[in-house]
């Protein structure tokens, strides 16, 4: 039996250098991909310090912002995505 | 009609769509407002670190705690590389120079792990480093790997810092590979200089086209000149024979023979000077068997070669001295008999014809007269003998019974022999390798002077022969009145006596003609005695071979 | 007995006088015929040939003769029809191994080395004595 791929979750972070919250956005966002969705996201972190352009283009007013392009519609997140069960819920995953 | 009222009318199909519609829309509208309330409440609960908001050149972002411009600026400009880690090692932050060093775009570098960036091999070394980084700066080396396998060497520095509530360790990285390679170059640099300008050669290094890479101090003060980067044949002209040594013939030959051994060439200098010198050149092989170049080592043998000029042309002068002053030797001697003979022919006759018939003054004349002319006879034979032991061209062609021309001596000197009453005894004697005249003059001249210089009693004469490695040692020894050891080397000298005129006749050319005669073999001859005590005269002679 | 003839092929006239001498003082009676360089020696054979004159019994030759050399002498002498048979001393200044070989290599019968001793020189006249009496005994 063909297994079905299962449509991989794309993700961008944008994260503003090394402030705190950054940091720990980068963290949570590892934390809970990898243990809900092992190998199967892509994320890309974006540092409006070294790349400010690409700001515009994905309508980001504040930072950290976490956005989810795909399975599903677009989704934005802002904060330090501490918050595991709101981060879940806007990634589509179920409550753990 | 009222709402309430149409609820039991059929909705038309055109109607249910516009409301699917409408109700779609507000699904979005309400998940968007949704959005936006988060954003607004993550703004209000202090959930951001930054504000994007439009400026007049576009959008600004607005910093909400204070991370320092100028400290950004630094870090991100900086040479070397920094990435942030948490306590497993992922990257929370990378900047623009660690990302060029692992040669991945920034992006993808945040989210990953450090190990990935590691050889598999290390992973666990920095593992433990990481957890032994405290307060205090660690500085270690170690390899990271870049993405497409490259592996980097590096100096890490690791610090722990606590960043807004994470533990986090903060590694600035420097890449060493510029700086190995340049330490390299310079250790070769400075070796190869080192040895350039201690080399007593010449040595000049050019590429594949004749180019000088390189060169020794020796070969610079040959050129007289500065020469890097000029090609070969402009600054050095050498010359084999008539042909000139160039850089294609020395590329070429560096090529296909495996370079030039030792040839002999003249550089002719800009002021018109001559030098001559040795020249060696030898390949340089890329790794890919392409010619890089030539080494071509040169040393000075100008000096040598004039000294070796001066010795032969003083050599042949010598030579040329020599052969005439034997020849003048020779009919001086020869040309001098005749009268001289006559002389003493004539005195005697008249000692014949008139003795008793002068006065016995006269007697006396005669006789010295005689004697004289006899002196000088015989000093004449001596003179050609002389001469003549250095004339003779031929070689020796078979060995010589020594005892055979033993015999033939005595037997020459028999008269002398038995006036003296001598008792002449003698060893088995060896065969030599010599020609017989030279031996014979040997054994003649040192009898005769055995009798001449004998003592009173009874004179005994002993002859000699001790085996050598190449040589014989022959001896002549006799109990006579033996000679001073201040005088054991005077004697040999030409005309050189050591008692006057009449005790002892004979030229004084004996003994010079005996060494020369040894010395035709590569012999010695020497003396011990002293006086008193007889004297032995001892000669090496070669083998027979 | 017929006197010795001698022929005598020498420059030197002081050793000309000792060659006498030294025939004098052995007693020898002969005839001593003297001519001072090669060319006349060999003038004297041509005319012995000729029958113009007897052939010398002994022939006395100093090699170092102006004109034609001592060695020619010898040479042309070999050729002659009466004198090649009679006996030669060669007399000389010269001692040299060479010179000897060439005089014994060309017939001559002894080869006499002209010495300084006046006694070794008067020798002479014993040499040509029994060279003399050699010839008479083989011709008689």
């Amino acid at each position: 039996m063909a297994a079905i791929a299962k449509p991989r979750h794309e993700l961008r972070l944008y994260v503003a250098g090394t402030t705190p919250r950054s940091l720990r956005a980068v963290q949570n966002v590892k934390r809970i991909c990898d243990a809900a969705l092992p190998d199967q996201y892509v994320l890309e972190v974006v540092d409006v310090y070294k790349e400010p352009g690409r700001l515009a283009k994905d309508q980001v007013i504040a930072i950290p912002t976490l956005i989810k392009f795909a399975p599903g519609e677009l989704k934005r997140l802002v904060g330090d995505l501490s918050q595991e069960d709101q981060v879940r819920k806007g990634l589509g995953l179920l409550a753990a | 009609m009222k709402l309430s009222e149409a609820k039991a009318a059929p909705i038309s199909d055109d109607l249910q769509t516009r409301l699917a519609a409408s109700e779609s829309r507000v699904a979005e509208l309400e998940s968007r407002l949704a959005e936006a309330e988060e954003t607004l409440h993550a703004i209000r609960t202090g959930q951001v670190d930054a504000l994007v908001v439009a400026g007049p050149d576009g959008d600004q972002i607005f910093a909400l705690e204070g991370a320092d411009h100028a400290y950004r600026i630094l870090v991100e400009e900086m040479q070397e590389g920094t990435v942030t880690l948490d306590q497993s090692g992922l990257i929370l932050y990378a900047n623009r120079q660690f990302a060029s060093m692992v040669r991945l775009p920034v992006e993808s570098i945040v989210g990953s792990s450090i190990s990935r960036f590691l050889p598999p091999d290390r992973r666990t070394t920095f593992s433990t480093l990481l957890a032994e980084t405290d307060g205090t700066r660690q500085r270690s080396e170690l390899t990271l790997m870049a993405d497409d396998g490259l592996r980097v060497p590096v100096t890490i520095s690791l610090n722990r810092l606590e960043t807004g509530g994470i533990n986090t360790v903060c590694a600035v990285i420097t890449d060493l590979t510029e700086q190995r390679h340049y330490e390299a170059m310079v250790k070769d640099g400075e070796l190869s200089r080192s040895i350039l300008d201690q080399a007593i050669e010449s040595i000049v290094v050019i590429d594949a086209r004749g180019k000088i890479l390189r060169v020794s101090e020796s070969a610079r003060k040959l050129a007289g000149r500065d020469v890097l980067l000029r090609h070969f044949d402009s600054v050095f002209e050498f010359w084999d024979r008539d042909q000139k040594v160039d850089a294609p013939r020395l590329l070429s030959a560096a090529r296909s023979d495996n370079g030039i051994r030792s040839i002999e060439v003249i550089l002719h200098h800009t002021d018109g000077a001559d030098s001559t010198l040795l020249l060696s050149a030898g390949p340089l092989w890329s790794s890919s068997r392409d010619l890089l170049g030539c080494v071509v080592t040169l040393t000075d043998i100008t000096e040598r070669k004039e000294t070796e000029e001066a010795l032969g042309r003083q050599a042949h002068e010598l030579e040329r001295m020599n052969s005439d002053l034997k020849q003048f030797a020779y009919a001086v001697s020869h040309d001098l008999r005749e009268p001289i003979r006559i002389v003493a022919n004539y005195s005697q006759l008249l000692e014949k014809k008139y003795k008793d018939k002068l006065d016995e003054h006269a007697d006396g004349y005669i006789r010295h007269t005689v004697n004289a002319a006899h002196r000088l006879e015989r000093l004449l034979d001596d003179l050609l003998a002389y001469t003549q032991t250095a004339e003779t061209q031929h070689t020796v062609e078979a060995p010589l019974d020594a005892n055979v021309v033993l015999a033939k001596t005595l037997n020459m000197l028999d008269t002398a022999l038995a006036e003296s009453g001598a008792r002449i005894e003698s060893d088995a004697l060896p065969m030599l390798w010599v020609e017989e005249i030279h031996l014979q003059q040997l054994f003649q001249n040192l009898i005769a002077n055995s009798l001449k210089y004998r003592s009173d009693g009874l004179l005994r004469i002993r002859i000699t022969a001790q085996a050598g490695k190449d040589m014989w040692t022959l001896g002549v020894s006799d109990n006579g009145i033996g000679i001073d050891p201040q005088y054991h080397e005077h004697i040999f000298g030409l005309f050189k006596r050591l008692h006057g005129g009449s005790k002892y006749s004979g030229s004084g050319m004996g003994l010079a003609i005996c060494q020369k005669i040894v010395e035709r073999y590569q012999g010695r001859i020497w003396v011990e005695s002293e006086p008193g005590r007889g004297s032995n005269f001892l000669f090496t002679l070669p083998k027979e071979t | 007995m017929t006197r010795l003839k001698l022929l005598l092929v020498e420059d030197n006239p002081a050793d000309v006088f000792l060659v006498r001498e030294a025939l004098h003082e052995e007693s020898l009676d002969c005839d001593l015929e003297v001519v001072d360089d090669g060319e006349q020696a060999i003038q004297f054979f041509e005319r012995a040939d000729a029958g113009g004159q007897a052939p010398p019994d002994l022939l006395l030759l100093d090699l170092n003769v102006p004109r034609i050399g001592g060695e020619q002498v010898l040479e042309r002498l070999r050729r002659s029809r009466t004198c090649a048979g009679i006996a030669v001393v060669v007399i000389s200044s010269s001692d040299s191994p060479h010179d000897r070989k060439k005089a014994a290599d060309l017939g001559a019968a002894e080869y006499f080395r002209k010495p300084a001793n006046l006694d070794e020189f008067m020798a002479l006249g014993k040499l040509v004595r029994r060279l003399a009496d050699k010839r008479r005994g083989a011709v008689a």
